[in-house]
């Protein structure tokens, strides 16, 4: 499948991998699209997430918006807050998704790309 | 809920009105129709040639069902009114409202039917107060078909969709039928509200042209599924059968779903409770286990689910922590609020490993439990580490979102942690059923870690902290002027000498030594904490009292239901049988339905007790204490994968019965006979 949205996000993104505090019990993949256009597969493991360019997933993540993503991969936005102004939909394992949301809040590899404060407004 | 209002509920979905069925909000009238913590439906109101009818009766048999009979005044007793005006209501995602009018006089009436609509948008948060909204609000109508009513900040949208089957003018104010009724004719019309989030990814629903007169038969079937599954009540006080069906019906009606929960859990309270809040969850999975265990095993995995795995202030939020409360409104979508989730309560961790061990020893369950095992150790550590935030091995709290909860125990409210002269304790307060929730919590932990976590060196440990805990909170809570524990201890160390209920909890999770609970019990059962329905938050005699103050002086039911699960447990048992049997008296004069709270005025004040004003009923933990009072009054208890029944009941409850008691067993029941003098 074609990664438009993909190719718009610095390819920062896609290279990075590394610890995920809030992960350590973990594991699972989880597709990441921007409305209908796939990013990548969220892969988490053993405390560590990367973001794979294919893959298979038990869980999807659908955000509005390439800030959106970063935001929340970035653990600065919370996830819940996305989730209630309409920003991000969950399908699939929705338990693997909130877990995985939850933990990137305790530290993310993709902290310093989203430019939002880490916790609170 | 006040006595003029009439509700009608499907879990977090609500609809609050008048008696005659009419919404109109105001900032002292919490009406309308709410989804997900926000006003959908804020205004309607139903006139005939201007008038609004008057009210005959309620049919409110059912709790997602409404049926409002009504006439139209003649403006004398004299003259008998020629129309019969009926509403019936259902609450679902929105509401559905059938509108009969039936003309019984011999000519024919014209009629000026006019349904005024409004909607505010109003977070839970706002309902009580001028509603200033910072997005936009709107109102289309679409010529023949429907009225939308929207609101809309960035992405944040919702919309309500109001229909008819009858041809209406439709305009921003509501709808407007012109009725030609002949003689004895009748005239029929249809009304759907349909609340709608996220109107740009919601799935139309036809609106209306095929409503069935029983719209959601499913409800129905399902509430006869709850019932019939729960164990049954045989009893020679025939209220007791009332009390519990009311509690198992309420209980049904206050369980919703959304994404972010596994399954079904219970709301807290109608009306402003209506959402997941951790203690209360836990407390009625507790209240429930033995009748209704799908409960527990849903609060346990949803509440574990939103285990915070992140230090953050402003939600007062720490590793390990189980969440305090989840909403779904506006002011929490715009952060201007930090329930997504709030983490400010101290207890609903430390609960949450107590249900956890109840849970396995009750339903064998150990594929849940394992699969909880790292939320069950973050939450120990978060009892360790984060709760004990001074290292002087007790929890305390102090708030760090200073618009977060100043007190985050169960008597959440301002003014319930005083001394005995009223002077508010200064925070960090360590108050004693935190210290017993954690004793209790270590004790059991240890158990889970030796049988189900297969950690032996873990369960010693654990052990070992407990004892030690139990030893110190002995010598440091203890008033020996008094003969009781201390309500707390305040950011000073200092003893915070209030007599109050939560002397009770203490005894429930077995930190009491044995010769300082039996003075707790004196204090338990005397005139000063005992009104004759149940014990109060806060003795009489203290500085605070108030018997209509929230936490300081009303009587909860659930309290007290934990109160008497202490009693029992030290060997209290016509103590337990009284008190429970009081509690259950006051129940069957709330029409079978025990609220939030009630007043703590004397019993020999009056023949009913009195209600306290803003008490939510139904409220999850409420409807829940008279099952735990049953457990108590049959003394079960669950041991080895066996069932334990250790009866005492009142001499005014000669035999009670519980069939089909669901457990590791299988199905048993058990009996009980009055002997408790």
């Amino acid at each position: 499948m074609e990664n438009p949205a993909g190719a718009q996000i610095d390819n920062e993104l896609l290279a990075r991998r590394g610890r995920a505090e809030g992960l350590g019990d973990v594991t699972g993949d989880l597709r990441l699209q921007i409305e209908d256009d796939i990013v990548g597969i969220l892969h988490v493991e053993n405390g560590t997430a990367s973001i794979q360019p294919n893959g298979d997933a038990t869980a999807l993540i659908r955000f509005d918006t390439p800030d959106t993503l970063l935001a929340v991969l970035g653990g600065g936005m919370n996830s819940f807050v996305a989730y209630l102004q309409g920003r991000l939909r969950l399908e699939g394992d929705r338990a693997l998704a909130i877990r995985v949301l939850f933990g990137l809040r305790a530290g993310s590899p993709w902290t310093d790309l989203a430019g939002v404060k880490p916790h609170g407004p | 809920m006040a006595l003029d209002t009439v509700s009608i509920l499907d879990g977090n979905k609500f609809v609050v009105s008048n008696r005659q069925g009419d919404i109109d909000a105001t900032p002292t009238l919490p009406h309308g129709l709410f989804l997900d913590d926000t006003r959908f439906l804020s205004r309607w109101v139903l006139t005939i040639n201007g008038q609004r009818p008057v009210l005959l009766s309620i049919d409110d048999t059912s709790y997602d069902r409404v049926q409002f009979f009504l006439a139209l005044a003649t403006g004398t007793v004299y003259i008998d009114s020629q129309l019969s005006v009926i509403r019936k209501r259902t609450v679902g995602d929105g509401f559905h409202e059938e509108l009969l009018l039936v003309n019984h006089g011999k000519a024919a009436a014209e009629l000026k039917v006019r349904i005024e609509a409004a909607a505010d948008f109003a977070d839970l948060f706002e309902a009580k107060d001028k509603v200033r909204k910072k997005g936009e609000l709107y109102c289309n109508v679409l010529a023949g078909d429907r009225v939308t009513f929207g609101y809309r900040r960035d992405n944040y949208w919702r919309e309500t969709h109001v229909a008819s089957t009858q041809p209406a003018e439709l305009s921003e104010d509501g709808l407007l039928y012109q009725v030609n009724l002949g003689p004895k004719d009748s005239w029929k019309t249809e009304l759907n509200i349909a609340a709608v989030m996220d109107p740009g990814h919601a799935i139309e629903k036809p609106m209306l042209k095929n409503v069935k007169a029983s719209p959601r038969p499913e409800l129905t079937e399902d509430l006869k599924h709850w019932i019939d599954d729960a164990p049954k009540v045989v009893t020679s006080w025939r209220p007791l059968e009332e009390i519990y069906r009311r509690s198992l019906i309420d209980l049904a009606a206050l369980r919703f779903r959304k994404p972010v929960l596994l399954e079904a859990m219970p709301a807290a309270g109608l009306p402003w409770f209506m959402t997941i809040f951790g203690r209360d969850g836990i407390l009625t999975s507790l209240q429930t286990l033995p009748f209704l265990p799908k409960l527990a095993s849903t609060t346990l995995g949803t509440l574990g689910l939103l285990q915070s795995r992140s230090d953050d202030p402003f939600r007062d939020a720490e590793p390990g922590k189980i969440p305090h409360e989840v909403r779904f409104g506006e002011m929490t979508a715009f952060e201007e609020t930090p329930h997504s989730p709030y983490y400010g309560t101290a207890d609903a961790t430390p609960l949450y490993l107590v249900l956890l061990e109840e849970y396995e020893r009750w339903t064998g369950d150990r594929e849940l439990v394992l699969s909880l095992e790292n939320e069950a150790r973050a939450a120990m550590r978060w009892i360790d580490k984060y709760g004990d935030r001074d290292g002087d091995g007790y929890i305390e709290y102090e708030r760090r979102n200073p618009n977060g909860l100043e007190n985050q125990c169960w008597k959440d409210s301002g003014d319930s942690i005083a001394f005995a002269d009223g002077t508010l304790a200064p925070t960090p307060r360590a108050t004693c059923e935190l210290q017993g929730y954690a004793y209790d919590a270590k004790r059991r932990t240890a158990r889970l870690a030796r049988e189900v976590f297969k950690d032996s060196v873990w369960a010693s440990e654990l052990d070992r902290q407990a004892s030690d805990l139990k030893q110190r909170f002995n010598q440091d809570f203890w008033l020996p002027d008094r003969k009781f524990y201390a309500l707390a201890l305040d950011g000073s160390k200092r003893r915070v000498d209030s007599l109050t209920s939560n002397i009770g909890h203490l005894l429930w999770s077995g930190i009491a030594d044995e010769d300082k609970a039996a003075h707790c019990v004196t204090h338990l059962m005397s005139d000063a904490l005992f009104s004759g329905w149940g014990v109060r938050t806060m003795g009489i005699n203290e500085g605070s009292y108030n018997p209509i103050g929230y936490h300081v002086g009303t009587v909860w039911p659930h309290d007290n239901a934990i109160v008497v699960w202490g009693l029992r447990r030290y060997g209290y048992e016509a103590e337990a049988a009284r008190l429970s049997y009081a509690m259950l008296e006051a129940a069957e004069l709330f029409h079978y339905r025990l609220p939030e709270a009630f007043a703590g005025y004397n019993r020999d004040l009056t023949k009913y007790p009195v209600e306290y004003p803003t008490a939510c009923s139904p409220q999850a933990w409420a409807a829940g204490a008279p099952l735990l009072l049953i457990r108590a009054l049959l003394g079960l208890e669950a041991k080895d994968k066996q069932l334990i029944v250790n009866p005492a009941l009142p001499k005014t409850i000669e035999r009670l019965e519980l069939l089909d008691v669901p457990g590791a067993w299988g199905q048993r029941d058990a009996f009980g006979r009055a002997r408790v003098r």
